[in-house]
This record gives C-alpha cells, structure tokens and sequence, in this order.
C-alpha cells in the first residue's frame, strides 16, 4: 500500500522505501528484532475535527522512521495512535511481531516524565515488564534492577541510579526516559519529539546516542519532529505530514553515521523544506529562509 | 537532626519569655493568683506527676484524640481517594460532604451531649468529625492535581490501576495529603481540649476546669503548657513523616 501511496504522490525521484532494507551491513544482529507497522486508510477526528484523513504508512521491521510536520499537522496523533494511546477512527493499526506474544512499544515523549518520587534506577525499572508468577518476584526483582541498570550503563548513566530525577539535568532526564523506553527491549520505539526541549548540543549528542542504541538494538524506530535536519541525520525515511495526510514519503540512502551539512543532506533538506512551505498559500516564495531558521531552531 | 547555633535560634524567644515571666514573678509584679511563677508551675507538675493523675489525664486525653483521628482521618482520607478517582462517587457525596463542612463541628456539643453524654464517645466522635474535612478536601486536591502525564506515561507502560494508584497517584498525592495532615492535627487538639473543657470527667481539659473551680492557677497554666507540647509533639511527629517520605521533594532535599 505504500505503492499506492506513493504512486498517487507521483515523483519517480522518490523510491518505493518500503521494499527497501535496511543497510544491513551496519545492523548488529538486526534480523527480526523489529516489529513491522502497517497504516491502512487511518483516519482519526477529534469531534468533527478530523486530524488524520485516510493515511496507509508501511515500515517494515527495523526501519528509523522520521515523521516531520508543522505544528499541528497530526504528526503526533499518527504516533499516538500507533501505539495504541489514542483508538482510530477508521481504519486500522497492525503492529506485526518477528517474535510473537513480546508485543513491546515503548514510547519516549516529549517531557521525561520520571516519576519524581523514584530513584533513578526505579524509573527504569517502571519500563520492565515483569509478568512473574509470585514466587518468582524476588529473583524477578533482581532482574529487573540488572536490566535497568545495564540499561542506564548503554545511555552513560550508571553511575547516578541511586539519585533523584531532580537532581539531573534536563538532558540527563532525558537519557533516563531512553533507558527507561530501552529496558524492556521494544520492537518498536516511538519517539515523540524527545529532544525537542534540549539545547542545541545536549540535542547533537542524544543523537547519537539514539542512533547507536537503535544500530545495536534493531527495533524499528518511529520519529515525531519538527527538526528536519534532526530527521535527516537519523532517519532512513522521511516523512511528511501535511494536514493529516502523507504528503512526501522521502528515502534517506545514506551512510551512517551521517556528517551533519554535507551537500546531500542540504539537498533532500531542500526538498522537504520546499514541499513544507509551497504548498497552500502563494506568500510562501519567501518563506524558506525563515522556515530553515525555524526548522534548525 | 543537627543542633548549630541555627537550630538554637529557635529557642531565644521562648526562654527569654520564661525568664522575663520568672524575674516578674519574683520581684513581686505578678501576682501568684493571675499567673503563678513558672517554677511554681514546674512544682505542680512534679506534684501531680508524683500523684500519677498527670499521667491518667494526659494518657485519656492522648487516647481519645488518637482515636478521634484514626476514625475522622481514615474516613476522610478514603472519601478524598474515592472522590478523586471517581467520578461517580464525587458527583454522588461531594456537595453532602461540602455542605456538612461548613457546619462549625463545636456547634454540634450540644447535641453530640444530648446523643452521648458526657462519655468517650461524644469527644472521640467531635475529634474525628473536625479531623476528617481537612483530611477530605487536601486528599481529594492532591488525587486530582496528580500528573496527568505521568499517569499517562504509567499507562503506556503497562502499569495495572493498582500499580498506577501505587507508584503514581498516591506518591503525586502524599505532598497535599501531609498539608492536610497537619492542620488535621492542630484541630484534633482543638476540638478535644474545648469538649474536655465543656463535659468531662477526666482528660487534661478536665483537670485544668477543676483546677479553676479550687483557684489552682498553678495547675491551669500546667495543662495550658502541656497543651503547647503535646501540639507541638505532633507537629514534629507529622514534620518527621513528611520528611521521610517526601524525601524526593525539592524542598526536602537539602536535609
């Protein structure tokens, strides 16, 4: 369906990204570990307000999905509903497993949203899914301590599970929250413009860091931002969403890891930004100078 | 806790009092009969502590207000979760329980005599029913201005109602329950030493009233102060909980 989608999008620049593997020689044991997701004709209104029209979106399993947007556009009801946190309208969610009955999303948002009242190494544990039996919860708790503190170890934080969230700057919460989302080892990972409220290096830096969890980890990620540079750098995909409606669905054939302004990530940065501000009003000819400001900021 | 000159603040002003009331009383300013000296206060309490019944007094009057509290707060605190989680049970005993609040509790002696005489029961049932608004109304505020975001993000992870109530509604809510905890506490006293002071036949506010009756102003000032303390000890007990579960509040963290 993504061929349909595409197809009634037109631009032959575009390849049919769906079909496409992820470059697998940079994937570490990535086969199967994704969950595949699959949108067919997806609406959702809110009242009579309708958010999402008719939206068909395939990922396969492992793909790092960007969803960028204006504010506004239904990008994060896309997401929400995904995952299940809102209930379509229309239409359907499937969100297939490699590996049956370990149905795992996990969500980042955009605010941390530790529980204040835990320590660290507890807000972590809060990602564990412990299905234990009663006799089995001590062991299962000592468990889920070493997952969750394995966990804070991949996002550098191993060192401070014994401290309040409050005591931790906003991008160390933040890396908490990915430890917290990680733990449980998801298929899929939804990511709702995590790093939008961090400064413009903590932001660079978590990056990176997403980028090497899912490289070692294969789940199949799905990004909600507004930060087009930010999706270039970590996405295979790019997609637009335009008053509720897919309006580019952009494949990112690039090595990783990617060097931030080279001329081909200026190019396809062009091109979603073109396709932002042309369409609807005609005031837009002078709007990329401001709209790649907004876009960087 | 530590004891720096910061903590030793606290107590200039009340030992200065002190000292200036026992320098008046033995230059001979204040006469015994309107406020007897404070090491004459100090003896009375020897004497009836020697005598046990400053122990029986303090001992009935701690009874009925902790079990005045247990009652009043468990009612009160339970109403708060229900309505904060239900809608249903809000719309169903709210506006009863609004309505019931505005009724000064101490209004209600004469009738609680006229119900329960002068027994047990008519001063633990005047406790518990001016503990539990306090404990209702910041109870129920605390339920509602939880997080949603977190409650949210508790769904998203899975979290059962149970654990959800556990690990994010009552921790979010214990801040504005310890408020209402407290001020439960001052009215427990409150209500128990006016009920005392009215219809009793033993308890502090008893012994400071018969103390009246023989002009002991000694023995009035006695029970006036333990008042102090043991409002004051409560205060600390609860000040006491607040720290060791709030531990994770920015404004406990400096301790």
């Amino acid at each position: 369906m993504t061929a349909r989608s595409l197809t009634a999008r037109g631009p032959a620049a575009f390849s049919p990204i769906a079909q496409r593997q992820t470059s697998g020689t940079t994937r570490l044991g990535a086969g199967g570990k994704g969950a595949t997701v699959t949108l067919r004709g997806l609406s959702k209104s809110f009242g009579v307000k309708p958010v999402l029209k008719n939206v068909d979106l395939h990922i396969p399993a492992g793909q790092f999905v960007a969803v960028v947007g204006k504010s506004g556009c239904g990008k994060s009801t896309l997401l929400r509903t995904i995952l299940g946190l809102e209930a379509p309208t229309a239409g359907d969610v499937r969100v297939a497993d490699a590996a049956p009955n370990v149905q795992a999303a996990r969500i980042m948002f955009q605010e941390p949203r530790l529980l204040p009242w835990a320590r660290v190494i507890d807000n972590v544990v809060v990602g564990v899914r412990n299905k234990s039996d009663k006799s089995a919860a001590r062991a299962a708790a000592q468990n889920a301590l070493d997952a969750a503190q394995n966990a804070l170890d991949e996002v550098g934080l191993g060192d401070r599970g014994g401290d309040w969230p409050s005591a931790l700057s906003g991008g160390q919460k933040q890396r908490v929250a990915l430890a917290r989302a990680l733990v449980s080892h998801p298929r899929l990972l939804a990511l709702d413009e995590p790093l939008g409220a961090l400064d413009a290096l903590t932001r660079i830096e978590m990056q990176g860091l997403v980028e090497r969890i899912w490289r070692e980890q294969g789940f199949t990620a799905v990004l909600v931002t507004h930060d087009v540079s930010e999706a270039l750098a970590l996405a295979d995909r790019v997609v637009l969403v335009e008053d509720g409606a897919i309006a580019l669905d952009l494949a990112v054939d690039l090595p990783r890891p990617r060097r931030r302004g080279s001329p081909e990530l200026a190019r396809l940065e062009g091109i979603i930004l073109d396709q932002l501000f042309r369409t609807g009003d005609r005031v837009a000819a002078e709007a990329p100078a401001d709209a790649l400001q907004e876009a960087y900021a | 806790m530590r004891f720096d000159s910061k903590n030793l603040l606290a107590f200039v002003i009340p030992v200065g009092l002190i000292l200036v009331w026992q320098a008046l009383s033995s230059l001979g300013q204040l006469a015994p009969e309107v406020l007897p000296a404070p090491t004459a206060v100090v003896a009375a309490g020897w004497r009836l502590a020697l005598s046990g019944e400053l122990w029986t007094n303090i001992g009935i009057s701690a009874w009925r207000a902790g079990v005045g509290f247990v009652i009043g707060g468990g009612i009160g605190f339970a109403l708060g979760l229900a309505n904060g989680l239900s809608k249903l049970s809000e719309r169903l005993t709210d506006p009863t329980i609004q309505m019931v609040r505005t009724i000064p509790h101490l209004a209600m002696i004469p009738l609680v005599i006229l119900w329960f005489g002068i027994d047990e029961t008519a001063k633990v049932f005047l406790v518990a029913l001016g503990v539990s608004f306090p404990i209702y109304l910041n109870t129920l505020h605390g339920v509602r201005t939880v997080d949603a975001q977190l409650v949210e993000m508790g769904r998203a992870y899975g979290m059962t109602n149970r654990e959800l109530f556990f690990r994010v509604v009552l921790p979010g809510a214990l801040p504005s329950i310890f408020v209402g905890l407290r001020y439960a506490l001052g009215i427990m006293w409150l209500t128990l030493i006016v009920a005392e002071t009215i219809s009793a036949s033993s308890g502090l506010g008893y012994m400071a009233m018969n103390a009246r009756e023989f002009m002991l102003v000694d023995v009035v000032v006695l029970s006036i102060l333990i008042y102090a303390l043991l409002g004051k000890l409560a205060d600390t007990i609860a000040r006491w909980l607040e720290r060791a579960t709030l531990s994770w509040h920015p404004a406990y963290l400096a301790h």
